[in-house]
């Protein structure tokens, strides 16, 4: 089957995006939580992407407009789940694992294996705390840290403007430092601090 | 700076999003502050425990295979389209197009019907056969009674004398009565008798060609008469109109207020000749014929 000139750069695109299929997978599965949501989520966006393709404005990232879209599907699909209530105690804005951790101590150690390491959370741990971060929450700091797009990119996929990127990935992180650390006592990671957990 | 202007950027450090003179002053707050610098060091590695640590999940083989088919199929179907339609890939078009693919008897019948409409349009136009005028039908019935009773001709009432003055003057001419005496000329004259047509009187005069081809020539009062939308033919410089009923071919013409009309069963052709002939003579166009007032 032969294809005209602009047939061929939407083909080519079109391969081009299917290199990110995993990723926006792996984005779609932290969203949705299971295997089915996400795999429908993919679908939906590749053949959102094929349709919407001549918008597509060439230079711009196409990573980021894949993302973007998957990002509409999922909220369109799942409106109400994004509606759940997204304040989370915002009180603890400051937390920081690492004051926390180095609050009893002059100093913080890397190499001295007997404090807290941070190589010691496991992957459930991890998994544990993103998950229970709330949606806004979570997909920006799946974004940044698991993605690794840029602030720029993040601001184009959930189209905000960059200072709102960096205050809510801050809180981001700081809220899932806090489910580290409420985890790790749990755990026993942190020695003789049991008894801490609310 | 101060080691709370570095912990404000600590994670647009990270991120790698600073500009490359405020990063490197950070980096050297970094090299000169111990703290801070356990603090981002942690901070680092958080941020790759985080990375490394979270499962990643990999689409599965059908699905990433389902899509990419999928991708394919409607490409496929796109580029199809486009085909069919060229450049418009108007939707109405695309429809009209699948109808006639479903049905081609309809294509047929878009293919068909113009012509045939057409066809029929010229049919009427110009081929159509006219219902012959009163007049043809009159002078062929005229021709086909005295065809039958051959040779019964007198020359004609009241005025005997002036007629046959007439007559005589009509010897002269090439279809003169003088019948044994060949002449130059093919047609000769047969007979001429008094006759009535269409409601008047008239002169009739039977002519006859080789090959025993008998001629009837009307010769009618027509100033009242109008032949002008009957055929018309040009000859010889005179515009002869044809007829045809009872297969007679009938040639009319007016010379003046007199209305000829000659009558055959030989062609159009040969009828026009005859004619030429007979209106060739001069002093012939100088006859006038005799029209018997009603008592």
């Amino acid at each position: 089957m032969s294809f005209g000139k602009a047939d061929e750069k939407t083909r080519d695109l079109e391969i081009l995006a299917l290199e990110y299929m995993d990723a926006l997978f792996n984005f779609a599965m932290r969203m949705s939580g299971n295997r089915e949501d996400a795999e429908d989520l993919v679908q939906d966006t590749y053949l959102k992407m094929h349709r919407f393709l001549h918008t597509f404005e060439e230079g711009s990232n196409l990573k980021a407009w894949l993302f973007k879209i998957l990002r509409n599907t999922f909220i369109n699909k799942y409106r109400k789940k994004m509606r759940e209530p997204q304040e989370i105690n915002d009180n603890n804005e400051e937390f920081s694992l690492y004051d926390r951790i180095t609050a009893d101590k002059d100093e913080y150690d890397p190499l001295n294996k007997s404090s807290f390491n941070v190589e010691e959370f496991l992957e459930d741990d991890v998994k544990y705390a993103l998950d229970n971060l709330p949606l806004a929450f979570r997909e920006i700091v799946c974004y940044s840290d698991l993605e690794g797009l840029s602030y720029e990119e993040i601001s184009e996929v959930i189209g905000c403007p960059i200072g709102t990127v960096k205050s809510r990935l801050f809180r981001s992180r700081r809220l899932l430092q806090k489910f580290l650390w409420s985890y790790a006592k749990k755990k026993g990671y942190l020695k003789g601090k049991k008894g801490d957990i609310e | 700076m101060t080691c709370k202007e570095a912990n404000e950027r600590i994670y647009e450090y990270l991120d790698c999003e600073l500009g490359k003179d405020i990063y490197s002053e950070i980096k050297i707050h970094l090299d000169l502050c111990r703290k801070c610098c356990n603090k981002f060091e942690f901070e680092q590695s958080l941020k790759k425990v985080i990375r490394d640590k979270s499962q990643t999940y990999k689409i599965s083989e059908t699905v990433r295979q389902r899509i990419v088919k999928q991708l394919t199929e409607v490409h496929g179907e796109r580029s199809g389209i486009k085909q069919q339609t060229g450049e418009s890939n108007g939707t109405k078009r695309h429809k009209v197009i699948q109808l006639f693919a479903k049905r081609p008897a309809y294509l047929i019948a878009a293919a068909v019907i113009p012509f045939l409409v057409s066809g029929l349009a010229v049919y009427f136009a110009f081929f159509r056969p006219t219902p012959p005028s009163p007049i043809i039908r009159e002078v062929a019935e005229c021709h086909d009674q005295h065809i039958h009773d051959m040779g019964v001709f007198d020359f004609v009432s009241p005025d005997r004398n002036g007629m046959s003055r007439k007559f005589n003057e009509l010897r002269n001419f090439n279809f003169a009565v003088a019948v044994p005496e060949p002449n130059e000329y093919e047609t000769r004259l047969l007979g001429c008798k008094d006759c009535y047509l269409a409601g008047r009187k008239s002169v009739h005069v039977e002519l006859e060609k080789r090959m025993n081809m008998r001629f009837s020539l009307e010769i009618i009062d027509g100033s009242e008469m109008n032949i002008n939308n009957l055929k018309k033919e040009f000859s010889g410089g005179r515009a002869y109109h044809f007829g045809r009923h009872k297969d007679y071919n009938v040639l009319l013409w007016k010379d003046g207020n007199t209305l000829y009309a000659l009558t055959s069963e030989a062609q159009k052709k040969e009828l026009i000749h005859v004619a030429d002939e007979t209106m060739q003579m001069r002093r012939f166009r100088d006859f006038q014929p005799f029209f018997p007032k009603e008592k």
